[in-house]
């Protein structure tokens, strides 16, 4: 057992602040701002710079600068990862394959940006909106149907996207991979959100997408892979929680160091230092939880689904508390908008309903205690 | 980073499950319903060389690293054994028998060490007083240097194994105007004049174990017993609030798992509506919660064992992180289990409510958790 970062992770995550620290127009508060020509300039610089420090490469080595990320700003911590690792991971999965090759290259370069379009619209939703079905034709795929909140895809080069093949009883998965200039692929425009606004969100749709053999993944059954993209997926936001948990935390010390009440600060008033002492337990038991499941699934364990589990819904759960708690301790500083408290409290409600939502986790944790996994 | 447990550790944690299964846990119901020590488990726990586990080999212990006392703890909640059988094996082995071991000399080491590890002695440690808890500055036990040694006066409250130990960890003001560094740590045994255990308290859980009084009066012991040096009380107090907050937390993480096991073999086979209770999402979502609760005490009270282990100094925000969460975020879980049993978690036999009741300690020994937010709060 050993509780401390390796030289590597340390090295890795001081680059990763050199990269941070280097480009301004990368603030928080920046990209909250930005329309989508600023955000797409910004986002496409930070990867290059990242990528120079040798950010988007792959393992468990990332752990502290991803950490280090995500605090700094969970929406470009979201729009890097949503690239590199989940999309990069689908990429992967055909580690001989030329194209995949060549993006993969490219995307570890920082020199592509990619979005992977998963979720289905709900169950009986119209066929416009029902989940994409890819109807063979020849050797090709033909996709029909409409992805929600695709992370990234108003950016993107190139898409992931999940399909149903037709015909199959039950409906097996394929994984497309679409450069974003193919025909009958249309962007939504970008989807205004709660939190997370430095992140660009939109729908697709797709008619008939036409999608040769070369760029299908898991033509004999995509499902192995959708759960590992489902973990990775999951596994970034509980990073994320950490992220807006230990943002929160910052802003909250440094303004009850700094306001004063009475003649002193008010980190001096047990009311405002025990919220602190609350705070941090928090931030760092998720902190610890995340970083034990991220180990665990990188070693592949037999409880790494189940401490994955247990780690996205405690971080989620864990950051919206923090959240809750700094705003309140920062009080009408916290609540002005464009204030880290502000746009935390906004942030910390994401990552409980996206990817696998709380309840899921809940019910995945459970019937592993009661079926086995 | 590394969570692994090494096969050695994995080895040590079974066997501690499997014998605590079999030989404490059926004794378990008999002895809390009476509120009374169990001597015979007692001694099979050392038999077994768990009350000695991180005394060297040299005396008579098994020369473990914090991180098996942790394992250790973890399996005996685990298995379903009390919290006051585990509480009384803490206060014994971290809070007695390693600050002897610790601070003291050569000669107080081979005559306590190798009865403690044995079981044949019990130790406690004796700090609290009735208006002195978390304040240490605030004791009121003196001890004052006479021709024979020492002569103690005072009363202590609160104390884990009070009536039953052979040999107690006792700190007392010898100098008062000195705030922490007046305080001393003495060793009392059991017969020594003057010195006497008052009324057992009886207490909402933890029931096996003895907490009492301590009195006092005109206690008269060798200079000997005097251990490290005068004045350096309040420093080995400090030092075992670590194992307060790691090994003696690992049996509060470890009766969660016995919770949930129980509690999702009860809602298995309980039926309501035509269908198990587990079949209800309500149902699923508290043991989810349980489980989400223990991986997250697990994470935490491992660090601090591994910060012990490396020989870090103290570690008090992450003993305090530890000790707080594991306090406070309990309550809602062992609360749950013990509504998902209805009627029955109301009950003695079921023991959910056993656990219920010993868990409200971790609250509240060992430094409530306000002491833990005055401590978290004064490092941040």
């Amino acid at each position: 057992m050993d509780f401390d970062w390796t030289d590597e992770q340390r090295a890795l995550r001081e680059a990763t602040a050199a990269a941070i620290g280097a480009d301004h127009g990368a603030a928080p508060q920046a990209l909250e701002q930005a329309d989508l020509r600023e955000l797409g300039a910004i986002l496409r610089a930070q990867l290059t710079r990242l990528a120079e420090r040798s950010y988007l490469t792959e393992g468990l080595q990332r752990l502290a600068a991803q950490e280090l990320l995500a605090s700094h700003s969970p929406s470009l911590f979201l729009a890097v990862e949503t690239s590199t690792t989940i999309f990069g991971d689908l990429l992967a999965e055909l580690p001989g394959d030329e194209l995949c090759g060549r993006l993969l290259g490219l995307l570890r370069a920082g020199r592509l940006l990619g979005a992977v379009a998963s979720a289905d619209g709900p169950d009986g939703a119209p066929p416009e909106l029902g989940p994409t079905i890819a109807t063979r034709d020849g050797q090709d795929l033909v996709l029909h149907g409409r992805k929600p909140f695709v992370t990234n895809g108003p950016l993107a080069d190139w898409f992931a996207v999940v399909a149903q093949l037709d015909g199959d009883a039950p409906r097996r998965s394929v994984v497309c991979l679409l450069d974003a200039s193919t025909p009958g692929l249309l962007r939504s425009p970008r989807i205004e959100t709660l939190g997370y606004r430095g992140l660009a969100v939109c729908s697709l749709e797709l008619t008939g997408v036409r999608v040769p053999a070369a760029q299908v993944l898991g033509s004999e059954g995509a499902e192995p892979i959708l759960a590992r993209l489902r973990a990775r997926e999951d596994l970034c936001l509980a990073q994320a929680s950490v992220g807006v948990a230990q943002r929160s935390f910052d802003a909250a010390r440094s303004h009850a160091r700094s306001h004063k009440r009475d003649g002193k600060p008010i980190e001096r008033r047990q009311q405002v230092a025990f919220s602190l002492a609350e705070m941090l337990t928090l931030l760092q038991s998720a902190q610890w939880l995340v970083r034990r499941a991220a180990w665990a699934w990188a070693e592949g364990t037999a409880d790494a689904d189940a401490l994955l589990g247990c780690a996205k819904v405690f971080a989620a759960e864990a950051a919206e508390r923090v959240a809750r708690l700094g705003l309140q301790l920062s009080a009408g500083a916290g609540y002005t908008t464009g204030s880290v408290a502000e746009a935390a409290h906004r942030d910390a409600c994401f990552t409980a309903l996206a990817g696998t939502t709380s309840e899921r986790c809940r019910m995945s944790i459970a019937a592993d205690l009661l079926e086995g996994p | 980073m590394d969570f692994a447990l090494t096969e050695e550790q994995r080895r040590l944690k079974g066997e501690i499950l499997r014998f605590a299964r079999s030989e404490i846990v059926p004794r378990v119901a008999e002895h809390e319903a009476r509120s009374a020590f169990d001597r015979e488990a007692w001694g099979m726990l050392g038999q077994m060389g768990v009350l000695g586990l991180h005394l060297p080999v040299e005396l008579g212990g098994s020369g473990a690293d914090v991180m098996s006392c942790v394992l250790v703890g973890e399996a005996l909640g685990e298995a379903g054994v009390d919290g006051g059988l585990s509480l009384s094996y803490g206060a014994h082995s971290f809070l007695c028998a390693d600050t002897i071991l610790v601070h003291g000399s050569e000669q107080q080491r081979q005559r306590y060490i190798p009865r403690l590890a044995s079981g044949e002695w019990i130790g406690c440690m004796a700090l609290t007083e009735p208006d002195a808890g978390s304040d240490v500055a605030a004791l009121r036990t003196r001890a004052v240097r006479s021709d024979q040694g020492w002569v103690l006066n005072g009363s202590k409250m609160f104390i884990t194994n009070g009536s039953i130990a052979d040999v107690a960890v006792v700190y007392a003001k010898t100098d008062p105007a000195a705030g922490h560094g007046g305080i001393s740590a003495f060793v009392v045994e059991r017969g020594t004049p003057g010195f006497s255990a008052g009324r057992d308290l009886v207490k909402m859980g933890v029931r096996t174990s003895p907490t009492s009084e301590l009195i006092l009066e005109d206690c008269v012991i060798p200079a000997d017993n005097l251990l490290g040096r005068e004045g350096m009380g309040f420093l080995m107090a400090m030092q075992t609030v670590e194992w307060d907050r790691s090994a003696l937390l690992a049996p509060f993480v470890g009766s969660m798992a016995y919770l949930i096991d129980r509690s999702a073999r009860y809602a298995q086979q309980r039926r309501q509506f035509q269908r198990p209770i587990s079949a209800f999402q309500a149902t699923r979502q508290k043991l989810a919660d349980m489980k989400i609760f223990m991986e997250t005490a697990r994470t935490l009270v491992y660090r601090v064992a591994w910060c012990k282990d490396q020989g870090r100094p103290l570690n008090h925000l992450e003993a305090a992180i530890a000790k707080l969460f594991v306090g406070d975020w309990s309550l809602r879980p062992t609360n749950d289990a013990m509504l998902l049993h209805g009627g029955y978690g109301y009950c003695h036999e079921y023991d959910v409510e056993r656990v219920f009741r010993d868990g409200r300690l971790a609250p509240i020994g060992g430094g409530t958790s306000d002491i833990q937010k005055l401590i978290i709060s004064r490092l941040i």
